[in-house]
């Protein structure tokens, strides 16, 4: 008995002493695991300003997107909410990819401010219904907050969070 | 309650006991997901077909997060309590979760390709599970790394417990990180995010396939215990004709 | 399928394979371990026999089956013993 209880105890606090360290790396490497930064990371975090390789992600500013008749040059705003960014891009989009959705560039800051992007992702939202359905919730002025439209309930269309990665709609998931 | 299984002949009792029903339950739960995903629900209103790809891709999600789980929780039960078919059901279950895991990336990568606009990226999510990956090949390897079973048994359990660390990371790194990779959508509270057509097949496909680990850990763990019995076998056979020439 | 079936039937023929070749290989391996010790244990020393003569005959007969009870009741009873 005394043996499978220091046995038992061995695995809680090996298991209480491995969490910790990995909490302890994870946060210490938060800007090296985060796949983007958002427009507001780069308004406010110096380092981020320096020429250097980044990507910026948010949603794509609804008729901000304007491309040339060579259908490859592209031109559009990318915003979290609180602070936006001109993105330059030229070469093949996404089929996910439009107004109101989100997206995460890879590039270069120009001095100007622009974003030179050399790749562009879309980013999918975690809401999945036939076409017919998100229609009628258009509609019925029932949908809620989702990137898709730009049709907000109130002035938070994302919640009150900016985005950053987190739900676009500002709805809280669960734990499983 | 776990000391009633921990005995061969009881486990294999229950298992043989469960294995119809699993077997039957798999095919029947499989056979309609399957039905679901690709003639009765509809296309999304974003992703068009390709939403189709989410029926065999998050399932497989799951279980290969579940089946570590069952390997940590028979690991742990393994170490501290002893219990010999705990290690058996662990090691019957890897292969089972590498597979799963390997499914849930390949056609990760198979809807990135065309939603995305990239086959992959090394963001929190896609990472993670690729550690996930990583972990199920060392844990076999370590398994059967020994000639002593009792130590690979032993490694292989330590190894579990320590990358049971990654689980909640894959499964919150989408709310803790900027990911490419969506938020969890089943799971979210508030207004469904999948809407019920797709719910459907989704659920029936990740209960399906549960089934079908059941069925696989059974089957594996029979094959292991008959294996071990047949090396109990021959090394008694040996020390009998030892203790014979000597005597 | 949206020209994007490729994707999708790739998806799901990769699940298929992987499933499958999962599926065969234990049950291959199932069958040849507990065929294999079906066949040591009916040529099993006395002092086993003794003890299982009954079991043993019924395992024999029924090997095949190998999804019945009865057949990997008796392997397992002898793994308690020994471990």
């Amino acid at each position: 008995m005394t043996r499978k209880r220091r046995r038992l105890t061995v695995v809680f606090l090996g298991g209480l002493m491995l969490s910790t360290a990995a909490a302890l790396v994870l946060t210490a490497f938060e800007d090296s695991i985060v796949f983007f930064h958002t427009p507001t990371d780069i308004a406010t975090k110096q380092d981020l300003q320096k020429d250097r390789r980044l990507r910026v992600g948010g949603i794509v500013k609804e008729e901000s997107w304007r491309k040339k008749d060579d259908g490859l040059t592209h031109d559009f705003l990318v915003t979290d909410l609180t602070h936006e960014i001109r993105v330059a891009y030229k070469g093949i989009i996404p089929d996910l990819f439009r107004e109101g959705q989100g997206v995460v560039v890879e590039g270069r800051l120009l001095p100007d401010g622009t974003f030179r992007a050399d790749e562009v992702l879309a980013k999918h939202d975690e809401n999945y219904m036939p076409k017919e359905v998100a229609e009628a919730l258009k509609k019925s002025g029932k949908w809620k907050g989702s990137a898709v439209t730009g049709t907000p309930d109130g002035d938070k269309p994302y919640g009150d969070k900016p985005y950053g990665g987190k739900s676009y709609g500002g709805q809280k998931e669960s734990a499983q | 309650m776990l000391h009633r299984f921990a005995n061969p002949t009881r486990f294999l009792r229950l298992a043989n006991a469960v294995l119809p029903w699993a077997t039957s339950l798999t095919v029947i739960l499989i056979g309609a997901g399957l039905y679901f995903a690709f003639g009765a629900s509809p296309a999304d209103y974003q992703q068009g077909e390709t939403v189709r790809i989410m029926y065999v891709h998050v399932p497989s999600a799951w279980m290969a997060m579940f089946a570590y789980a069952f390997i940590a929780v028979a690991s742990a039960v393994g170490l501290i309590w002893k219990h010999p078919v705990a290690h058996v059901c662990a090691l019957a279950a890897a292969p089972i979760g590498a597979c799963f895991t390997v499914i849930c990336l390949t056609t990760g990568s198979l809807w990135g390709k065309p939603m995305w606009g990239t086959w992959w990226v090394w963001d929190a999510r896609l990472t993670s599970v690729l550690v996930l990956f990583f972990l199920y090949l060392g844990f076999i390897a370590l398994a059967n790394a020994f000639d002593d079973a009792a130590r690979g048994e032993k490694a292989s359990a330590i190894l579990a417990l320590v990358g049971a660390v990654n689980l909640p990371i894959i499964k919150f790194s989408v709310d803790w990180w900027n990911t490419l990779h969506q938020p969890a959508s089943v799971t979210k509270i508030g207004m469904p995010a999948v809407h019920s057509s797709m719910l459907i097949p989704l659920l029936l496909m990740a209960v399906g396939f549960t089934m079908l680990f059941v069925v696989l850990v059974i089957v594996r763990a029979r094959a292991e215990l008959a294996d071990r019995r047949i090396n109990a076998l021959r090394s008694a056979r040996i020390h009998a004709e030892t203790a014979q020439s000597g005597a | 399928m949206d020209g994007h079936g490729g994707f999708i039937w790739s998806s799901w023929g990769i699940a298929l394979v992987v499933l499958t070749i999962l599926i065969g290989i234990s049950l291959k391996s199932m069958r040849s371990r507990e065929r294999e010790l079906a066949r040591m244990e009916a040529e099993a020393p006395r002092r086993r026999r003794r003890r299982a003569t009954e079991t043993d005959t019924k395992t024999n007969t029924k090997t095949d089956t190998a999804t019945t009870p009865e057949t990997a009741t008796p392997a397992g009873d002898n793994t308690g013993d020994n471990q």
